[in-house]
């Protein structure tokens, strides 16, 4: 009957449809433990998509792990990893909006504990056993916590009391003695003082517009890199620099401009603190006394878009990301201390830091 | 699980008299919406079943949309924004009309469909691909037309409806009007809240894997009024008058993997539409001129605490303001019977300001736009119908390119047992008012997107009174070109470039058998689509890997099963879909999932009124399933609806 004929052609129908629901998903492997001397590699995914990842590379091996953290524990890493550091055999990663940072094994990669309730955390830095601090974007504090029991016990307050730019939005730290530095980049202009005894702001030293970046040479001189905003930034717009700070005077005693609309966007430093690198289209390297910026890149870009910058300090090999689209998985070149190509690896989205474990 | 629900819902013998006024495949001129009962030849249009807007009346399109069309939603739980993707192309590629008047922002380009009440829209149709360009230009992916049907019953009319369901969700319509032969008003108001906070599965902690987690600031609260009027000048003429009004505040959740402390983030949606027109009909000639104006506001915060205490200090504080003005003549004149010739022009201007408190960032932009639309089509003999359209656009007093497109339909075999359509089309859509002149990330000098589209369809309708069986198989092939694609800039803020080009390929099928047995019908729908959307852009970066690639979050195979019946008042419908394996970011994908709806009604018949209850469960089957990935959804939850019409 033709109503029977209907419906079998219905069953075959919803047979094509169920076919097409059989589609399967990838499933991550394990990982493997690594011990040894490494490179981590700190993707910080996009904004809202919680597809930040850890990767793992092996300079002797050249092997490289992707999504260690996830393979390791099942679960993802947070949404945005901003920053890491290692102690001992801990890594600490920054998951600037998960309001949180994660605690794992940098052999193992497992997870062992987590430092939450944070508002939109950026940088950290391990004072002792018992105190460290770490920098946020909104919170316009800078929270106290415990690195062994990993609570937070306090906040170091920097609001200023401006209407605008949530200032003091604060980011990386250097330590010299008892008082830390941290810049404040965000539509800012300051680098803030910090007593570590009293867990106060004491002071400030101005510089120039969107300090993004901070470095402390062999001599506790404090090495600042200022973007200089953008056209039609409501903070400012002007040449980005490069400028050196002597901590005791606060005076800045050199200073290197670069062309307005250049974007120099990362400045790290070499083990034994005399040699600076930073990325401004090309990678650059100066000594801490020259007193002129190098004519010629110490790495060309050619086609690529170089976005972050680590430096091994053992070895002083270059690592420098290639964030490509921003949207898919990102690159890592690697280099000789003499700026040869070493190898290339295949990361996560927009690798962003580098973490040395020795 | 899933074999044995599926065809135990086949064999479900349901036969009544649908409440549906028209099917599928039937278009009613209805004399107050459609000046131009104008189609494309060969274009894919369709309707949808007014069944389903009755029984979803405390719903949005957002829903309908996603769960009854091969349109994809893309959207976290209910409340939250949710955009439209039609033939894998972009959101702001969707054009939503409401009562012939685009409603899209000038800023965005998108409309956002959880905005949409099904209560104030009375007929919604799909114009796919090249069957757009009979209502506007730049609809890539296609549009969303949007219409009320006003009430004609003599004297006074109304109707009160209340709802109540899970997760602190409660809402209330009403509508009360009155008309004689000559003029009718209509105003229905509606108020709609929920707390939303429903329970989901968060397995992205590493010390509960299993954790079940409330979902916390989902909350919403929407409210508005429309208002309608139609005065029947003459035999031949009526002016009618529309104002819509709707305010929703919604609050935003975080990720599921957030652990910061308290927050507020919130958005406010105030949307103002009103639209007027003067229309003409004649035996050979009809003519319409109308005019409407838009003012949509939009505010966003967000809030933190400052560390240590529980007070929230204010992060970011913006707001923006778009205001439209749309006029438009269209006129339509037939000869003979056999052509038809449309005419229309149409002048819009726009102004757009966007400012943020806290970091003073602000710009403000205006565009004019006009467009000339000429459609001409030829019927021969009783089968062959042609048509040909031609649009051009005017921005800013700028020609861009012109806007052809052709189709044809052929009744193979006669009574629309098999007919055969066809159309190709060139379309272009003008970068929206942010994306050339956001404050920071603004490009004045982006291109339009260019969208060229084939499209190939086999249509069949077979049977009679007590039985039909209709089927409509369509592939097209879509190239976009110069999409605009935003990406974040090594100055930190975002900027679009027109960088992409993207190939979006596709197979539709709908099938749908209708039986109508001792006066009961009973229908049982099928859908599925088959759309591999690619990027296949030139002159990819070094190590760009996404070349071929289905773009991120739209899904390659989706699919439903709709069955619906009534009887004696009582009525059924159950709908199933299927939503496929989509590439999200993180490069593992997210799994597809089936989700399944129940409703059940009755209706009384009291002399002169009528009273009704609904009962609604969605996902019958608790799945547990994520949209958006790390965005918890709701598992099986319930609504209790009680309409009164007098």
């Amino acid at each position: 009957m033709k109503s029977n004929l209907q419906l079998y052609y219905f069953i075959l129908i919803l047979g094509v449809l169920f076919l097409a629901s059989c589609e399967k998903s990838a499933t991550l492997t394990p990982v493997a433990p690594k011990t040894g001397k490494g490179v981590f590699i700190i993707n910080q995914g996009n904004f809202q998509f919680s597809n930040s990842s850890l990767s793992y590379y092996d300079p002797i091996s050249k092997e490289l792990q992707n999504k260690v953290f996830k393979r390791a524990n099942e679960v993802p890493l947070g949404d945005v990893a901003q920053s890491m550091i290692i102690k001992d055999s801990l890594g600490f990663v920054v998951l600037n909006n998960s309001g949180k940072v994660y605690v794992f094994s940098t052999n193992t990669f497992m997870y062992k504990g987590r430092i939450k309730g944070l508002v939109s955390p950026r940088y950290i830095h391990i004072l002792s056993e018992q105190k460290g601090y770490i920098t946020d974007l909104y919170a316009q504090a800078i929270s106290i916590f415990n690195p062994t029991t990993l609570e937070v016990t306090g906040s170091i307050h920097v609001n200023n009391n401006s209407a605008q730019y949530n200032q003091h939005a604060t980011e990386q730290m250097v330590q010299v003695n008892n008082l830390i530095y941290t810049n404040c980049w965000s539509f800012d202009d300051k680098i803030l003082i910090i007593d570590t005894d009293i867990d106060k702001v004491v002071d400030s030293i101005q510089v120039g517009i969107q300090p993004v970046a901070i470095k402390l040479d062999k001599n506790n001189k404090l090495w600042v890199l200022t973007d200089g905003g953008y056209a039609g930034n409501p903070f400012g717009h002007e040449k980005p620099t490069l400028i050196c700070i002597n901590l005791n005077t606060k005076e800045v005693e050199t200073k290197f401009e670069f062309a307005l609309n250049d974007r120099p966007t990362d400045l790290q430093m070499n083990g034994s603190k005399d040699t600076l690198y930073f990325v401004n289209n090309h990678i650059w390297k100066l000594g801490i006394n020259q007193k002129t910026l190098p004519e010629l890149p110490f790495i060309q870009q050619d086609s690529k878009l170089f976005y972050a910058l680590g430096v091994d300090p053992i070895s002083s090999e270059v690592y420098v990301s290639d964030a490509i689209d921003y949207l898919q998985a990102g690159l890592v070149y690697r280099y000789t201390p003499q700026g040869f190509p070493v190898d290339t690896v295949k990361v996560g989205i927009v690798p962003g830091a580098f973490s040395f474990k020795n | 699980m899933r074999f044995i629900y599926i065809y135990t819902l086949l064999f479900l013998a349901m036969i009544m008299e649908s409440s549906a006024q028209y099917s599928l495949w039937d278009t009613i001129p209805i004399m107050e919406i459609l000046v131009q009962d104008t189609k494309l030849a060969g274009g894919k249009v369709e309707n949808i079943d007014p069944l389903i807007l009755n029984s979803q009346a405390n719903a949005t399109l957002a829903t309908v949309l996603s769960e009854n069309t091969n349109i994809y939603i893309h959207s976290a739980a209910k409340g939250s924004i949710a955009t439209a993707s039609m033939r894998g192309a972009g959101a702001s590629h969707t054009k939503v009309l409401w009562q012939d008047m685009p409603i899209n922002s000038p800023m965005t380009g998108q409309v956002d469909f959880s905005l949409l009440p099904v209560y104030f829209t009375d007929e919604v149709v799909l114009h796919y691909g090249s069957a757009s360009l009979v209502n506007t230009g730049g609809a890539l992916g296609g549009s969303i037309s949007l219409a009320n049907t006003p009430q004609w019953q003599n004297g006074w009319h109304g109707k009160v409806i209340q709802g109540a369901g899970s997760f602190g969700t409660y809402s209330g319509y009403g509508q009360m009007g009155w008309s004689n032969s000559k003029i009718t008003f209509t105003t229905r108001i509606f108020y709609e809240q929920s707390e939303n906070n429903f329970t989901y599965t968060n397995d992205t902690d590493p010390e509960d894997r299993n954790k079940r987690e409330a979902q916390d600031g989902a909350q919403f609260v929407r409210y508005g009024v429309l208002q309608e009027f139609v005065y029947r000048v003459s035999e031949n003429a009526l002016v009618d008058l529309n104002y819509w009004f709707q305010n929703s505040d919604r609050s935003i959740p975080r990720l599921m993997t957030n652990e910061a402390p308290e927050h507020e983030e919130k958005q406010q949606d105030i949307n103002h539409r009103v639209q007027s027109s003067y229309k003409h009909y004649g035996s050979a000639l009809n003519w319409e001129l109308s005019t409407g104006f838009i003012a949509s506001t939009l505010n966003y915060h967000l809030k933190n605490s400052l560390n240590g205490t529980s007070n929230l200090i204010t992060n970011l504080n913006s707001g923006s303001q778009t205001y439209s003005s749309i006029t438009q003549f269209k006129t339509s004149k037939s000869w003979d019977s056999h052509w038809k010739v449309d005419f229309n022009l149409s002048a819009a201007f726009h102004f757009a300001e966007f400012n943020d408190e806290k970091y003073l960032l602000e710009y403000d932009n205006r565009q004019t736009e006009d467009a000339l639309f000429v459609g001409v089509h030829r019927t021969l003999g009783e089968r062959f119908k042609i048509s040909a359209l031609f649009r051009q656009l005017l921005i800013d007093g700028n020609l861009i390119k012109p806007i052809p497109s052709l189709g044809v339909e052929w009744g193979v075999i006669e009574d629309k047992a098999l007919d055969v359509k066809a159309n190709v089309s060139r379309n272009y859509h003008n970068p929206t008012l942010n994306a050339l002149y956001f404050m920071p990330g603004g490009n004045p000098n982006l291109k339009p997107e260019e969208g060229t589209t084939g499209e190939l369809a086999l249509n069949s309708i077979v049977g009679g009174s007590s039985y039909k069986f209709q089927n409509e198989v369509a592939v097209y092939y879509s190239v976009i070109k110069d999409w605009i694609l935003w990406k974040p800039s090594q100055f930190g803020y975002w900027t679009p470039e027109n960088t992409q080009q993207v190939h979006s390929r596709g197979f539709e099928y709908t099938g749908k058998i209708t039986r109508n047995v001792a006066g009961v019908k009973s229908e049982i729908t099928v859908k599925y689509a088959y759309t591999p959307t690619t990027n296949e852009s030139l002159n990819l970066p070094e190590g760009d890997v996404s070349k071929g690639e289905q773009l991120i979050y739209l899904p390659k195979n989706t699919g439903s099963l709709m069955e619906t019946a009534s009887y004696k008042g009582y009525d059924f419908i159950w709908v199933s879909y299927y939503t496929g394996i989509r590439n999200a970011a993180t490069a593992s994908p997210l799994s597809g999932y089936w989700i399944a709806n129940l409703s059940l009604g009755k209706e009384f018949d009291l002399n002169t009124t009528k009273f009704s209850i609904r009962f609604t469960v969605d996902n019958v089957f608790n799945t547990d399933y994520q949209s958006i990935e790390y965005r918890g959804m709701p598992g099986r939850n319930y609504f209790l609806m009680a309409k009164f019409e007098f």
